[in-house]
């Protein structure tokens, strides 16, 4: 009917379930957390009702509509502004009533609302019974619809509801009453209000009187075109306080308070007064005192044991199927087309498919990294390691909230910066944002792994562990020093932080996310990796001196390796001061997994040679034979490293030593180590490949990472980082080589 | 509700894990009271302790349904008292 789309806009509090409810909607695909302040962004997406596009516009998630943050002033901006069809308040059916206080607000903004008593499942499973046409009622008949997003349920009556509400023009707002005091204080500002036509074509006058009573601090900026109705405001509310001795926002939000108390005592019923929940018994022993901490740290333990050992057997299987059949069936298909032996051959035997396949390698890891913390973060627990590290977070001036970006940065430090933004004050978001790049991202793993593979062994989930624990030290050393110094005088800053129940980590979800962050991650092997694959092989292709033709250099007269040549001897004190290592590290500045394709392209090139007289290639028959068994084979090993976590983690007590698992009776045979990984034990000592994994953990992030500090914390504070991770990487890969020298370990 | 005059009112802090208090004042003023109201953390209402932090940061169970954790400076601000019909 009408020529433009119409739009409906979600709101609701953070984490429940408005982003699930949206893919219902839309059937768009998009990151779904379960820890406060996930969706910060404005998500837009498409529905089509009755051969009509509806544009349907995520608010960001929030508590409230008043002015304190800036997801609340875009949200309420929105609403104002764009006068949306509808908006749907999606709200948490098990949390009602602190949940409708946002509704309230929403209602003043005199907009159609319809509530989605989302999550109705939890709530019934709780015991609690909502009424929803007495809801509905005591709402001006504002829909009210029980949905449960994950699975679908209701998803076509709020369809429906919709498409009514979009045309119900004449429905009376609901209003939310106050006390006499107040009333008598928002007729008189109203009335002021009304006299301006230009602002009640812009607000509802009521809210807009409330607001002034409130005191709003961003209402007020926007008024400031008419001073007397912010002084009137004022006296409003210095009248209020006198009568009554609370100033009048208090008295506003009571207010409001009471009203839902009305409306929920009269459409809720419990069962009895459950005091304790099942989430709260669970809190008693994870978020402890004394062994919250322990159990966070085993946590994480079991988390890097999985990441590490647990992928390990699919990691080698992927690492089987690009370097056997995949290369053999491309040499043989060049050969075919006459191209052996060309450029050609070797730009995409030896710089893509082993640039770009020594990281695709790594997807396995991430997978179960992700998974992982897929499902840490489903389950409630990621909100309550907030609670647990707070005290940590002390000591470097922070709190506990700020942990969570610092988590977020385990998997990527570029929406950890962004996920700074959930802090309300600016210089703990600084500070935050500086530490987050020090968090082990997923992109850094795949250096541990390879390092931990090549010269410890079984060993390898301890050196990874380390990593990210000297990876959390640093942060909290960093954060400590800049509270000493440039944040000195600063008092704490308040922390308070919902927590979301406990529950079992929905499989959907969990799996959806990890497919979407592991998405990236390929997405990146297909552009970045690729790219820079190509422009190292070329820059190793190009020699740099010397009488050499193209494609025919030794690496270390190339361009590129005359150019790594030149940075070399920065890392000598560390122990890496080769060619091969610095090379290495400059190409970690576009993307850290290009570090491993980069080794690859370096280390593997000049081994090529070496394998003149290797056994006939496998046949096609033989390749598919080896991909099936393999496949079968790595999935036992991966049973059995899970398995396996238990004894290696009782082993971690002295004197316990429970044997552990050996499915193939294959554990003793010594591990088939890959081709990169000798390489990597001639040019490194074992000492200086665990001060090159300090180097790559501690130094500049990616070009992401600083283009994203950049974006939120200024130019000049995206250098000092630069320059500040590059000098502490340097100090702290030193100081391992130095000292590990010094304690004798350099052998 | 409204508690008698005699029972004693103290800081959040001091509460055990397992008690019930009522919230008396917010010794604050402006945006941080306006966080803890959005948060359901409005004067007269009822808290119980479900955790405490060796730092003196809390897990609270406010309005039923709703878990909040919240840190040692900001309970300090908050004055309650024991609920005299749940003692």
């Amino acid at each position: 009917m009408a020529a433009q789309s119409m739009k409906i806009a979600l709101a609701g509090n953070p984490n429940v379930g408005k982003s699930t409810l949206f893919n219902a909607l839309t059937g768009s695909r998009q990151h779904v957390g379960n820890w406060p302040g996930k969706t910060v962004e404005k998500k837009e997406g498409h529905l089509r009702l009755d051969g009509e596009d509806i544009i349907v516009v995520d608010l960001p998630g929030t508590y409230s509509l008043t002015a304190y943050s800036i997801e609340e002033i875009i949200s309420r901006d929105f609403i104002i502004h764009e006068r949306p069809g509808a908006v749907v308040a999606v709200v948490d059916a098990a949390n009602l009533e602190r949940n409708l206080y946002l509704v309230t607000q929403i209602l003043e903004l005199e907009t159609p609302v319809i509530i989605a008593l989302n999550m109705s499942d939890i709530a019934r499973n709780r015991g609690l019974t909502i009424d929803s046409q007495k809801l509905s009622q005591s709402l001006n008949g504002a829909p009210v619809i029980e949905t449960v997003g994950s699975s679908g349920i209701g998803i076509n009556t709020l369809k429906a509801a919709i498409t009514q509400t979009a045309v119900a023009l004449d429905r009376q707002p609901t209003r939310i009453p106050y006390a006499d005091i107040l009333e008598k204080e928002i007729t008189r500002l109203q009335a002021a209000v009304q006299t301006i036509t230009g602002l009640t074509h812009q607000y509802p006058p009521r809210w807009l009187a409330i607001k002034l009573l409130e005191g709003d601090e961003e209402i007020r900026q926007r008024l400031s075109a008419y001073p007397y109705l912010i002084e009137a405001g004022n006296e409003g509310a210095a009248r209020v306080e006198e009568f009554t001795g609370e100033d009048a926002e208090t008295l506003i939000t009571d207010s409001r308070y009471t009203f839902i108390s009305t409306l929920v005592s009269s459409a809720l019923t419990r069962p009895r007064e459950i005091v304790e929940t099942t989430s709260d018994k669970l809190d008693h022993i994870l978020t402890h005192r004394l062994y919250g901490l322990p159990i966070f740290l085993l946590l994480m333990w079991i988390v890097f044991q999985i990441t590490a050992n647990v992928s390990a057997p699919f990691l080698d299987w992927v690492d089987g199927l690009i370097n056997g059949p995949l290369t053999n069936w491309t040499i043989a298909l060049l050969a075919a087309l006459g191209l052996t032996g060309t450029w050609f051959e070797a730009l995409l035997v030896n710089g893509i498919i082993a640039g770009v396949g020594s990281v695709l390698v790594f997807v396995p890891v991430l997978m179960s990294l992700y998974l992982v913390i897929g499902v840490l973060e489903d389950s409630g627990y990621m909100a309550r390691a907030a609670f647990v590290m707070d005290r940590v977070m002390r000591i470097i001036g922070l709190h506990g909230k700020s942990f969570l970006p610092m988590l977020v940065g385990f998997g990527c430090n570029v929406p950890a910066v962004y996920a700074t933004r959930t802090l309300e004050n600016e210089s703990d978001r600084k500070l935050t944002g500086f530490l987050v790049t020090f968090m082990s991202c997923g992109a850094r793993l795949p250096v541990y792994v390879l390092i931990g593979a090549a010269f410890f062994g079984a060993q390898s989930g301890n050196l990874i562990f380390a990593m990210y624990l000297l990876g959390i030290a640093v942060a909290l050393l960093t954060g400590w020093l800049l509270k000493k110094t440039v944040y000195r005088n600063k008092p704490p800053q308040p922390f308070v932080m919902e927590l979301p129940p406990y529950r079992m980590p929905r499989l959907q979800t969990v799996w959806r996310q990890t497919w979407e962050r592991t998405g990236g991650f390929i997405r990146k092997a297909g552009t970045v990796i690729l790219a820079s694959s190509i422009t190292i092989w070329l820059l190793m292709a190009l020699p740099a001196h010397g009488d050499y033709n193209f494609n025919q250099v030794p690496p270390e007269d190339s361009l590129f390796g005359v150019v790594s040549q030149t940075v070399s001897p920065i890392f000598a004190p560390a122990g890496f001061g080769t060619w091969q290592a610095s090379g290495s590290l400059i190409t970690g500045f576009i993307a850290k997994e290009v570090i491993v394709g980069s080794m690859n392209q370096i280390f593997i090139g000049e081994e090529t040679a070496a394998d003149e007289n290797a056994p006939p290639p496998p046949t096609f028959t033989e390749d598919l034979t080896f991909i099936g068994t393999s496949f079968t084979q790595a999935t036992i090993l991966t049973v059995q490293e899970i398995v396996n976590i238990v004894p290696r983690t009782v082993n971690i007590i002295p004197g316990l030593n429970m044997p552990e698992a050996d499915f193939l009776g294959t554990a003793a045979e010594s591990e088939s180590t890959t081709a990169l990984e000798s390489a990597l034990t001639q040019v490194f000592s074992p000492l200086a490949a665990v001060a090159f994994a300090v180097f790559v953990l501690l130094y500049t992030p990616c070009m992401v990472a600083i283009a994203a500090v950049r974006h939120e914390f200024g130019g000049r504070y995206a250098l000092y980082q630069i320059i500040y991770t590059f000098a502490v990487a340097w100090v702290g890969a030193v100081i391992v080589y130095q000292g590990g020298t010094l304690l004798g370990l350099g052998g | 509700m409204i508690p008698t005059t005699s029972s004693q009112t103290f800081p959040l802090t001091f509460a055990a894990r397992g008690d019930t208090v009522s919230l008396i004042e917010i010794r604050d003023s402006g945006r941080l009271r306006q966080r803890l109201n959005d948060l359901g953390l409005n004067i007269g209402i009822s808290v119980r302790i479900v955790q405490t932090n060796t730092n003196g940061a809390l897990i609270l169970a406010v309005k039923n349904d709703s878990r909040l954790a919240i840190g040692h400076g900001m309970a300090q601000k908050i004055m309650v008292t024991y609920t005299p019909s749940e003692a």
